[in-house]
């Protein structure tokens, strides 16, 4: 039996855990006597590990453990933030000054002072629950799932590329305010997949499991492994990868879509969440990202999508990546409706814009990467509500048609509009029946246009929380994690098979 | 120099000695990044960050792992090192391991300007305030950002090998907006003290200016007039589509067996050169960089090698080695794009009917195998005749491959800017103009 692997992070968090309040209260006191009028410090403490399998041999077998502290500020009216890795406490200090410094720079330029919604500056202690920690499972156990993984993809001949991989994430942060809140959270997320390459005919195709970009992850223990079925899945993938290869390419033209689970995820991320950050909306991220078609007039009247579309944002949901106790504006996460029977209801806020739409406190919304960046409005877990049908019955109710799942590629402009997503498998459908594979499929559409042409959702049995891992947003860039939870649903004459030509 | 410790490199030597394991190798990273973010005409972002890491390879009885510490400290990299070989213990031997590099590098010097002292938040401040300001009087909201970046990348390993570099990068951008419209520039520079503040101000408030009340015009196949920002998105999907040694040897490439084949139009020349586009002079394995010729008169005549994709090829690695393990392969981040011999303002003098474009947005993969990529115009996409500018017209999605809108060069200019690219690499494009962009959708503002 192999040797359980000491875990990395708890070590070093809990020496931490008895020196974060006087470090977090040299911090905060620097801060407030060099002019801040409110602070808050956030000690972050992270874990990552990836074990990745390629092609018979490990393709990576990294740990990672970061650990620093960030301050911010306000100081005449503006922000400032400072970060440093040092945690002795003249560094902090030097932080904190830094942080005004840089905020009163920023007051030199400002059209109104920042204004805080207000929050109950909590005192707490909270973590997501899992049930095996991910970093006790011995390196060898995960690597021996991996290998028969590979071992069944690499099979066929065909394939030339196998790829599975485990990773698991556990952050610990710390934090404190001017306002009187001290708050302990810790979260863990774990999870895994495979992806794997055919290459002949001319072709190259790529099948993932259970979704692309690294599979399927939440916040929870390494009960999730096993849960995911890799190993059961490997071969019937595999075949669908070989199979693409001599697959005729998505026909052009409009015609019935349906997607799948792990395809919805992509698109509601794209043109729901994103267009819905008020950051957006409000023109901050003009610069960068763009901003959004979904201005504040439209909150409570737009129609956003059909009446079967509800959009549900919960940051307590049991599960999701962006699941925590509070957001590092120290605010408690809620649960609150986007859409409404279609309608537009609400916008991802912080405690700084809430107050731009009239709203008296943060929808709790604000979170930074790490210690080194300053929070931002980030998307919750946010997701399409199920609707009534079976997956079955959907498809027999449907004429003509494609059924496309598994997101390859994605585009959107920058005011969330016009969109062009690719997915890595799709089937035709025809009078009520999958038939035909098509490969490199693709559609397109205008967002509020898409979402009001959506007229069958799949019930609770086809549910689940797919994730995002890799959501970039900012400058610096950071990368930010969350779910988004869907079932299988028909989008009614949408344009498919976009090509070059 | 960013790094606050003066003796990194005895504290990476010290460690290397006492390390217990066959081979061991260091990537030490030190980033100072100082950011001031705008939007809506006033200062949204102003922030430092301040981080260092070492990353700890080990090999011992044919196997290998990584680890990662923020604790760079005789203790800490001391612990990664038994932890790496604590996970690396789990593994199978591997009689095809690669050892780490011991051969002998010379690495070339790049001429990085004259460090100057740091701007400070004050004097980036003092930049935003005179971009927002000039914006304000022309009734245009101003957002962008104002940038001082600084990297010491150090690698190391117990044969002998150690290279020490640093790179730096300032940008300025700025987003003017007005009536529908919108302009957009950008500089990029090794220091602040380098960027032509003025100008991207001026740039971006003509583009704006002009932009207002754009037109529509149906989608369909244009002649396309493209600033160097654009022709430099376009060459960052070559550098991931392209130019992968590893994409190459399993087969997801579009020119698999065809090295040296011509693809693309003669005056279109791409090579790898850190000492051209600044950047480290050296990979994360420690192996130095030359300039790696990738395209030339329209054939592809080279790829990106790490060590790995090397010994596979029978070739020398080039270079472009990401800190090892991992999946991801070999990446040329440091593109030169050959210049022209048209003068710029001829490229669009040169544009008889067609589209100027400013820039691209949210460029992305439709297809690895034959180049095709989708993406958006933005801030800024004009309608030409006789080589002057008519009106503005509405944003579109263009979806076409780099086959074809590479496969005919009208116009190089001679004149290039840099761009920021990945890591710590950059771009040197020149603009261009392209007989045929096929646009497949509009996004309607």
């Amino acid at each position: 039996m192999a040797t359980i692997l000491k875990p990395a992070s708890p070590s070093m968090a809990a020496q931490l855990a008895s020196r974060v309040r006087p470090l977090a209260e040299a911090a905060l006191d620097a801060a407030q006597l060099a002019g801040a009028t409110y602070a808050d410090v956030r000690i972050v403490h992270r874990c990552d590990e990836r074990v990745v399998v390629k092609n018979g041999t490990v393709g990576e077998l990294d740990r990672s453990e970061d650990v620093g502290v960030g301050v911010r500020v306000i100081a005449g009216g503006a922000w400032g933030y400072a970060s440093t890795y040092d945690l002795n406490p003249p560094a902090l200090v030097a932080a904190a000054k830094l942080a005004v410094r840089i905020a009163r720079a920023s007051a030199t330029v400002k059209v109104a002072d920042v204004r805080l919604a207000p929050e109950t500056g909590w005192r707490d202690r909270w973590q997501t629950p899992y049930q095996i920690d991910p970093f006790a499972v011995p390196v060898f156990d995960k690597l021996e799932l991996l290998f028969a993984v590979d071992k069944i993809l690499r099979e066929r001949p065909e394939i030339a590329v196998a790829e599975s991989a485990i990773l698991s994430m556990r952050e610990r942060t710390w934090f404190a305010s001017s306002e009187g809140a001290f708050i302990d959270q810790e979260i863990t997320r774990c999870g895994g997949g495979f992806e794997v390459t055919a290459v002949g005919n001319g072709d190259a195709q790529t099948r993932s499991f259970p979704a692309s970009f690294r599979g399927h992850h939440k916040t929870t223990g390494y009960e999730i492994v096993p849960a995911l079925k890799l190993v059961e899945n490997a071969a019937k993938v595999r075949d669908e990868a070989i199979a693409l290869l001599t697959a005729e390419p998505c026909p052009s033209g409009r015609t019935d879509l349906i997607l799948g689970g792990a395809q919805l995820c992509l698109q509601i991320h794209e043109s729901v969440g994103h267009a819905n950050e008020l950051d957006r909306v409000l023109g901050l991220e003009s610069n960068y990202a763009g901003i959004s078609f979904c201005t504040t007039e439209k909150q409570g009247n737009f129609r956003y999508g059909s009446d079967i579309v509800n959009l549900v944002a919960d940051g307590t949901v049991p599960g999701g990546l962006a699941t925590a106790g509070y957001d590092d504006d120290g605010v408690a996460a809620q649960r609150f409706h986007v859409v409404r029977d279609g309608i537009h209801q609400a916008y991802f806020t912080n405690r700084e814009l809430a107050h731009h739409i009239a709203e008296e406190r943060s929808r709790g919304c604000n979170r930074a990467e790490g210690w080194q960046n300053i929070p931002i409005i980030r998307i919750p877990n946010l997701s399409l509500m199920p609707g009534s049908w079976n997956l079955d019955e959907l498809i027999a109710d449907t004429k003509q048609g494609i059924y496309m799942d598994v997101n390859r590629s994605w585009s959107i402009d920058q005011m969330r509009l016009n969109f062009q997503f690719g997915c890595e498998v799709a089937w035709e459908i025809k009078d009520g029946k999958l038939g035909r594979m098509f490969k490199n499929p693709n559609y397109q559409g205008i967002t509020p246009e898409f979402w009001n042409s959506c007229d069958a959702i799949c019930d609770n049995s086809h549910f689940d929380l797919w994730s995002v891992l890799n959501c970039g947003k900012g400058q610096p860039g950071q990368t930010a994690e969350m779910s988004h939870g869907s079932s299988p649903a028909r989008f009614r004459n949408v344009m498919c098979g976009i090509t070059t030509h | 120099m960013p790094a606050t410790l003066t003796d990194v490199q005895t504290l990476l030597a010290e460690a290397l000695a006492a390390s217990p394991a066959e081979a061991t190798e260091f990537v030490y990273t030190e980033t100072k990044e100082d950011l001031t973010r705008f939007g809506a005409n006033a200062i949204t972002q102003n922030v430092m960050k301040h981080s260092r890491s070492v990353g700890v390879r080990v090999q011992q009885g044919g196997r290998e792992a990584r680890v990662e510490t923020a604790q760079v400290t005789p203790a800490g990299i001391a612990r990664a090192i038994s932890e790496a070989l604590e996970v690396a213990r789990f593994q199978q031997p591997d009689p095809a391991l690669l050892p780490m590099l011991a051969e002998k590098q010379a690495y070339r010097e790049v001429a990085w300007p004259k460090v100057t002292p740091e701007t400070g938040p004050e004097g980036r401040a003092e930049g935003v305030a005179r971009a927002v300001e000039a914006c304000k009087r022309e009734g245009a909201r101003a957002s962008g950002i104002c940038s001082d970046l600084v990297t010491r990348t150090i690698v190391a390993n117990s044969h002998g090998i150690l290279a020490d570099g640093i790179y730096r990068e300032a940008e300025f951008s700025l987003t003017a907006e007005r009536e529908g419209g919108s302009g957009w520039a950008k500089a990029v520079a090794s220091t602040y003290e380098e960027v032509d503040l003025d100008r991207v101000v001026a740039h971006a408030l003509e583009k704006c200016l002009k932009s207002e009340h754009p037109r529509d015009l149906p989608v369909g196949d244009y002649p396309v007039a493209l600033h160097s920002a654009a022709v430099a998105d376009l060459a960052t999907m070559f550098m991931w589509l392209a130019f992968s040694g590893l994409a190459y040897q399993e087969g997801r490439h579009f020119a698999v067996g065809k090295l040296g084949e011509k693809f693309f139009d003669d005056k279109l020349g791409i090579a790898d050169d850190p000492f051209e586009v600044p950047g480290l002079p050296f990979d994360y394995e420690g192996v130095a960089k030359d300039r790696t010729p990738l395209i030339e008169g329209g054939r592809l005549v080279g790829l990106a090698h790490d060590r790995h994709t090397a010994r596979k090829a029978g070739v020398r690695p080039t270079g472009h080695g990401l800190p090892w393990p991992n999946t991801w392969g070999p990446i040329a981040q440091n593109l030169s794009i050959a210049p022209g011999d048209t003068p710029i303002e001829d490229v669009l003098r040169g544009l008889q009917r067609g589209l100027l474009i400013t820039h691209l947005h949210y460029l992305n993969v439709v297809d690895q195998m034959d180049l095709s990529i989708t993406g958006l115009t933005r801030d800024g996409v004009f309608w030409v005749e006789d080589g002057q500018i008519k009106y503005p017209v509405k944003n579109m999605r263009f979806t076409d491959s780099l086959l074809s809108l590479f496969g005919q060069i009208d116009a190089v200019s001679r004149e290039r800017e840099r761009s920021a690219a990945f890591w710590e690499g950059a771009t040197l494009s020149p603009a261009m103009r392209l007989p045929k962009m096929h646009f497949s959708s509009p996004a309607g503002f």
